[in-house]
Parts: structure tokens; C-alpha cells; sequence
């Protein structure tokens, strides 16, 4: 008995044991620090650094020196004060929620057709799927090419059915351009909303369209009671990423308008493009670029707040 | 053992070695946006040339679009990492030379024939006296014509804007009898891009104005005036509205339009032409007593490089600009090239419309730039062609569009009255 103070005394002091979920915690922390330090360097330090450079009047050769003019708000001043700044916020409008709710619609309507399991869903599957696989600039280039008032086929077609008596400038008219550039853009994104939307009817389970069936609930009735609520989660999130996706969408614009005709297509995002890489005004196109970021997260936000709010009634 | 020891040796050596190598050759970067052009057989081979006769040094060569190779150029100049021989259109010059990103070329360009034996657009590439590039192409520009068209309907080459009018209506015609014309007289970019603008430029400078003169913009009754002009041209239905470039050519090269206006690279299109055409295209001088002139692309320098690339670099600028490889670039291309005098026989013989681009590009002319302006030439095309494609949609008159083109331009350019 006496030996045992003397052989605790010899024993290291053990530190403490973690209990497992304090390790599972340390474990996740690890693994997630790679992607917050690429999120920190690729992410966060460019806006960090675009918000910077909105501040000051800069030359190229000066954005990546150490700043030593004096801050101004006259970029922001310019690039609000401009006539421009109004006609290009409600044409982001347009391009934003026409093209997001045009792709969810042609998305959602896909993806209940290929939830039917008709025959040959598989080629439809792929034949739907397919805008996906196309780079936005080419898929632009198609619909420039398709909308063509000289030798484009919707036009061909348009007046082959006699629904048209003279060509439709798609792409040169004030009016429609906006509307058709939007329509190219919903085209590329609505596989997106399709894939996002058959993962979300395939997880409500069966049993309870059986049930609704035998309390005697028809299509419409089986539609809104049970898949509608049953997408909800899934919209929102889609919708979410879909309208941050069209805000940043810059090329098919671009390609297809070049933010023309009269400015009629010239979104926030192009009026970045245009006096950063046109004009050589970095200060002005970050101060634009800053607007734009405000402008995109104040919509999600606000979008996200709205759904929510749904979803809790 | 001993056999592994040599083996991972020689192994190690044979790594080593590779790195010392590639470190003892300079490499030069080099992009442009012409090699899918006719220009590109001629920057191979100089590159190529240029590689033979420095040993040691080599040019990496690619290419990319015209707008994404200057998109990639600024955001290079932005981030410190320019390209070292920059190749760009000559309305960025101005601008990038404003924002302090390329090396004034004086100090060696002045100890060459260049400043004297080049096309009188040279001098304009400085800025506060110093010279920020080397033309290589002077705007030399032409009437493309479709002569069987012109021919069947009993219409001479238009000699003045005038009947260059009378002709595109003639040529005007519904081929099919379905009420829609199917073939246009002339086709004009009329689109929001700054060739649009460079169809104000062919008519305002054609009507003997510049658009700037002594830091002034000129009336707002003679840019209604151009604007007016054009407006008849698409009144008239004898072009399509909101063309670009690349449907322009395709409507003439296509045997849909009888007449277009293009630079001196419009031969290369010829053979991608529909057969009806391929025999049958013509050029002629531009029916304007005077052209839009000024330099097409230019070959610069950037500041951020090493004192040791520059010198490099203009080395591969003199070879461009060497008598030798100026009478190639005529040849092999087709274009007159920056150095007056350098168009031979060869190559007249090969492409029979040279000496006519040749006399249009060294031809004292108008300009189309904004003189005094240069650097914000892309918001002043901009400013312009967002007026004139609202007239031409219908939405301005052009009385209205060239007012909200004075007051644009005279709001957002500093200094312009």
C-alpha cells in the first residue's frame, strides 16, 4: 500500500481526454479548413479588394501597388449619377427574375414529364439535359444565330406559318431584345432547375399520392397538395442559386447584344464589364461591380426571408 | 547497390538537367488575336525568324478572339503581369498608354527609319510626345461589290455617296416575289459595336468633318446631318437594321447584298464565299471624297517587364518593322502594310486589289478618331452607336439622337466642348 503514492508520482500526467464529439468536431474543422482558406484567397479577398479599389480613382498600373491617393466616392457618384444606372437596373430586373422564373417554369415542366417514366424517357432525359452541356458563349452564339432577322430559322419558321408578315428583329429592337436574350439565358439554365426538380419528385413518397388517390383528390388537387409542398425545399433553393447565377451572367449578353440595342440589354453586370474592360475606369466598373453584389444579396435575401416566411405558415 | 545508386544518380541528373535548360531559354510571350486570320502564316513565320536569329529566346505564340484577347490584355496589365510583346487594336493604345501601362518606344524607335517611312497615322499612336506603338495596318478601305448584281441591273459603280444611294436602291430587290426583299443593295453595320460607329465615321469623314477638331465636337447639326443620311439607307430598306460585322459579310458573301463597305483584309473572305459570288466580287475605291482613316493594330511594349525583355522585345518590333518583312506582310496577307513603299509587284500580282487598299491606306485622310480623345475612344463609340441604334430601331430621330450624343459625350469625356 505504501508503494502506491511513490508509483502515481511516476506516472505521466495524462491530459484530458477530448470526448468524441469535441473530436468529431476538431475532425470536421480540419477538413473544412481548405475550403474556407480557398473561400478567404479566392472569395473574399477579391471583394475585399473590389471594394477597395471603388473608393479611389485609379489607373491599371496602380490597382495592385499600395494606394496612396486619397478615398472618394466618386466613382460611386458617376456610376449612379449616369442616365444609364436606371435602364440598366430594370433591365437586370428583367434578366434576373423573367429569366429565373422561365427556367424554373420549362424546368419544372420537364421534370414532371420525365417523373411519368413514359417510353424512351431515357433519350428524352439526355435530349433535356443536353443545353447543360453547352458553354454559355456557344449556346449564346446558337441563339444569335437562331434569332436572326435575316437568316435565322425562328424567323424562317415564324413566316413559314404565316404568324409573322415581316422578319422579328430579335436581337435589334430596343423592345424585344431584352426579352429574347433572357429567353437564350432561360434555355441554358432550366436543365438545372429539371435535375434539381426530378431529385425532389422522386424523394415524396408514393404512398401518399396513394392515399390522396383514395380520398378521391384529381390531378390538380394531388399537384397542389402534395408535390407543390413537396418541391418547396428544393425551389427555394434552386431559385436561390438560379437568380445569383443570373445575375453574374455576363457572356451571354455579351455575345448575343454586346449590351445594345440602345443600351437595351445592358444589364448591371455588363455595365461592370463595359467600363472596367471598355473603358479602362476600374474604379467606376468596381463601384458598378459593388452595387451589383448589393443589389444580388439584398434579392436572395430577400427572396430567402419571403420563402421562409411561406414555409413557416 | 551499388548499380541502384548509379541509376537513381543518372536518374536525378536527367531531372535536374531539364529545369538548368528550360531556365537558360528565355521565353517571350506573345499573344494576338489574328492568327486564325490571313495575318496568321505571316506572325508564325516572323516568330519563327525571330527564334533563328536568337538563339536561346523563343516567342510563345497563341491566340485568342479579339474581344477576350483584350479583355485578357488589361486584366495582365492590371495584375502586373503583362505579356511581353502586346499586339493590339490601335483604339486601345491611347487608353492603355493613359493608364501608365506601356513603355514609351522614343529611344529606339528614333534611331530607326520608322518615323519617316511610315503611313501618316504613326505619328498619331503618342501620347504627350511619346510613342506608345508600331502600326502595323493603316485602315485602307473599299467598296465590295457584287458585279453580276450590279451588272443585270444596269447600275455602274457608284462613284459618290449619291449614287451609291440611287445604286443600293436599284439593287434592292424581292428575287422570290414573296413581298420580303432577299436582296439587299448594301449592307451597313448599323449595330451597337464600334464598327458601328465606323459607319458614322465612313459618312461623317466621307462628308469631309472630322468628329473632334481643336477639343471641340463638331455641330450637332452636321452629326444630325450623317445621321440623317444613314437613316435614309434604312428607311429606304435598302440595308438591314442592327447589323454586325460578321452577318454584314455574311449577307454579301452569301450573294444576298449586292454592296458592302470593308478594310483591306476583305479578299480573305472570298473563299468562304457561296459559288455564285466567288467569281463575281469586286472592289472599288470608297465612293467619299475623303476616308476614315487612322491605324487599324499596333504592336507595343509594356512597362512592367525587365530592362533586359525590353530590348528583346524591340528587337522583335524592328524585325516586324524591317523592309523585308513589311514586303512579306504585304505579300503573304494581302494589306498594305505600316512602311510606305513596301507593296511590290509580287505582290500586286497576287492580290489585284492591294494597290487600291495600298492608295486608300496611305492616302491623306480624315480621321475616324476622336483627335484629342483617342483614349476614350470606346466610350465615345459606345456613346455614339447607343444614339444611332436608337434611331435606326425607330426609337429617336436624328435630329434627337444626335443631341443625346452631344450631351452624352460632353457629360462623361472631360475637356470635350
Amino acid at each position: 500500500m505504501a508503494s502506491l503514492p511513490a508509483r502515481s508520482e511516476a506516472l505521466p500526467r495524462r491530459r484530458p481526454r477530448l470526448g468524441r464529439q469535441a473530436r468529431t468536431r476538431l475532425l470536421l474543422t480540419a477538413l473544412m479548413l481548405p475550403a474556407i482558406l480557398c473561400t478567404a484567397v479566392l472569395v473574399a479577398w477579391p471583394i475585399a479588394k473590389l471594394v477597395q479599389i471603388s473608393f479611389y480613382e485609379l489607373r491599371l498600373a496602380e490597382l495592385m501597388r499600395p494606394i496612396t491617393k486619397p478615398w472618394t466616392l466618386a466613382n460611386y457618384t458617376a456610376a449612379t449619377g449616369h442616365p444609364g444606372f436606371v435602364p440598366s437596373l430594370a433591365a437586370t430586373a428583367v434578366f434576373v427574375f423573367a429569366g429565373t422564373a422561365a427556367a424554373l417554369a420549362i424546368g419544372l415542366a420537364t421534370a414532371l414529364l420525365l417523373d411519368l417514366k413514359l417510353a424512351g424517357s431515357t433519350l428524352f432525359q439526355a435530349l433535356v439535359v443536353s443545353p447543360w452541356s453547352v458553354a454559355p458563349a456557344i449556346a449564346s452564339l446558337i441563339w444569335m444565330f437562331l434569332l436572326n432577322d435575316q437568316f435565322g430559322l425562328v424567323n424562317y419558321l415564324l413566316l413559314a406559318a404565316g404568324l409573322v408578315s415581316a422578319p422579328v428583329p430579335f436581337l435589334t429592337s430596343p423592345d424585344v431584345a431584352i426579352w429574347a436574350v433572357t429567353f437564350a439565358t432561360a434555355w441554358k439554365a432550366y436543365p438545372f432547375f429539371t435535375i434539381m426538380m426530378l431529385a425532389a419528385l422522386q424523394s415524396i413518397p408514393h404512398s401518399q399520392y396513394e392515399a390522396a388517390m383514395m380520398d378521391g383528390a384529381g390531378r390538380i388537387r394531388r399537384f397542389t397538395a402534395i408535390t407543390l409542398p413537396g418541391l418547396r425545399g428544393f425551389l427555394r433553393v434552386t431559385v436561390f442559386l438560379g437568380l445569383l447565377s443570373q445575375f453574374r451572367n455576363v457572356e451571354s449578353v455579351l455575345v448575343m447584344t454586346g449590351g445594345g440595342p440602345a443600351r437595351s440589354t445592358e444589364t448591371l453586370a455588363v455595365r461592370v464589364y463595359t467600363e472596367t474592360f471598355q473603358y479602362l475606369s476600374p474604379g467606376r466598373g468596381a463601384a458598378l461591380g459593388v452595387l451589383t453584389l448589393v443589389v444580388a444579396v439584398a434579392t436572395t435575401l430577400a427572396f430567402l426571408w419571403a420563402t421562409r416566411k411561406r414555409a413557416d405558415i | 547497390m551499388r548499380r541502384s545508386i548509379a541509376a537513381l544518380g543518372l536518374g536525378l541528373a536527367a531531372i535536374l538537367s531539364q529545369p538548368l535548360s528550360a531556365r537558360a531559354e528565355t521565353v517571350l510571350d506573345f499573344p494576338t488575336y489574328q492568327l486564325e486570320e490571313s495575318f496568321g502564316p505571316w506572325w508564325r513565320a516572323l516568330v519563327e525568324a525571330y527564334g533563328q536569329e536568337n538563339p536561346g529566346v523563343r516567342i510563345k505564340l497563341t491566340n485568342a478572339p479579339s474581344n477576350d484577347h483584350h479583355r485578357m490584355l488589361t486584366t495582365r496589365f492590371a495584375a502586373g503581369n503583362p505579356p511581353d510583346i502586346v499586339h493590339m487594336t490601335a483604339r486601345f493604345v491611347w487608353g492603355y498608354a493613359d493608364e501608365g501601362v506601356l513603355e514609351p518606344l522614343d529611344r529606339w524607335m528614333d534611331k530607326t527609319d520608322i518615323k519617316r517611312s511610315w503611313v501618316p497615322s504613326q505619328a498619331s499612336l503618342s501620347v504627350a510626345g511619346s510613342t506608345y506603338g508600331l502600326v502595323m495596318l493603316n485602315y485602307g478601305w473599299g467598296l465590295v461589290y457584287n458585279e453580276p448584281m450590279l451588272r443585270q441591273a444596269g447600275v455602274a459603280v457608284p462613284t459618290t455617296e449619291p449614287e451609291l444611294f440611287e445604286a443600293a436602291r436599284k439593287l434592292t430587290r424581292d428575287r422570290d416575289a414573296d413581298g420580303r426583299t432577299d436582296q439587299f443593295g448594301m449592307a451597313l453595320n448599323t449595330s451597337s459595336s464600334s464598327w458601328g460607329f465606323m459607319t458614322f465615321m465612313h459618312f461623317h469623314n466621307g462628308r469631309d468633318r472630322d468628329i473632334v477638331e481643336g477639343r471641340k465636337l463638331d455641330d450637332v447639326a452636321e452629326i444630325t446631318r450623317t445621321l440623317a443620311r444613314i437613316q435614309e439607307y434604312v428607311k429606304a430598306g435598302v440595308t438591314p437594321t442592327g447589323l454586325d460585322n460578321n452577318p454584314m459579310r455574311q449577307l454579301f458573301w452569301q450573294g444576298n447584298a449586292a454592296m458592302y463597305i470593308d478594310g483591306s483584309w476583305a479578299p480573305g473572305y472570298a473563299k468562304r464565299a457561296a459559288d455564285s459570288v466567288r467569281d463575281g466580287w469586286r472592289i472599288a475605291p470608297l465612293p467619299f471624297p475623303n476616308l476614315a482613316g487612322g491605324p487599324s493594330n499596333a504592336l507595343a511594349m509594356p512597362k512592367d517587364i525587365s530592362a533586359e525583355r525590353k530590348e528583346l522585345v524591340w528587337k522583335f518590333i524592328q524585325m516586324a518593322a524591317s523592309p523585308e518583312w513589311q514586303r512579306r506582310y504585304a505579300l503573304v496577307t494581302g494589306n498594305p502594310p505600316g512602311r510606305v513603299g513596301s507593296v511590290d509587284a509580287e505582290a500586286r500580282a497576287k492580290w489585284p486589289f492591294l494597290a487600291l487598299f495600298e492608295a486608300s491606306a496611305s492616302r491623306p485622310s480624315r480621321s475616324h478618331l476622336p483627335i484629342g480623345f483617342e483614349n476614350e475612344y470606346n466610350r465615345f463609340s459606345s456613346i455614339f452607336t447607343e444614339g444611332m441604334t436608337a434611331m435606326v430601331a425607330g426609337r429617336l430621330t436624328p435630329d434627337a439622337a444626335a443631341r443625346q450624343i452631344a450631351t452624352g459625350l460632353k457629360r462623361e469625356i472631360k475637356g470635350l466642348e
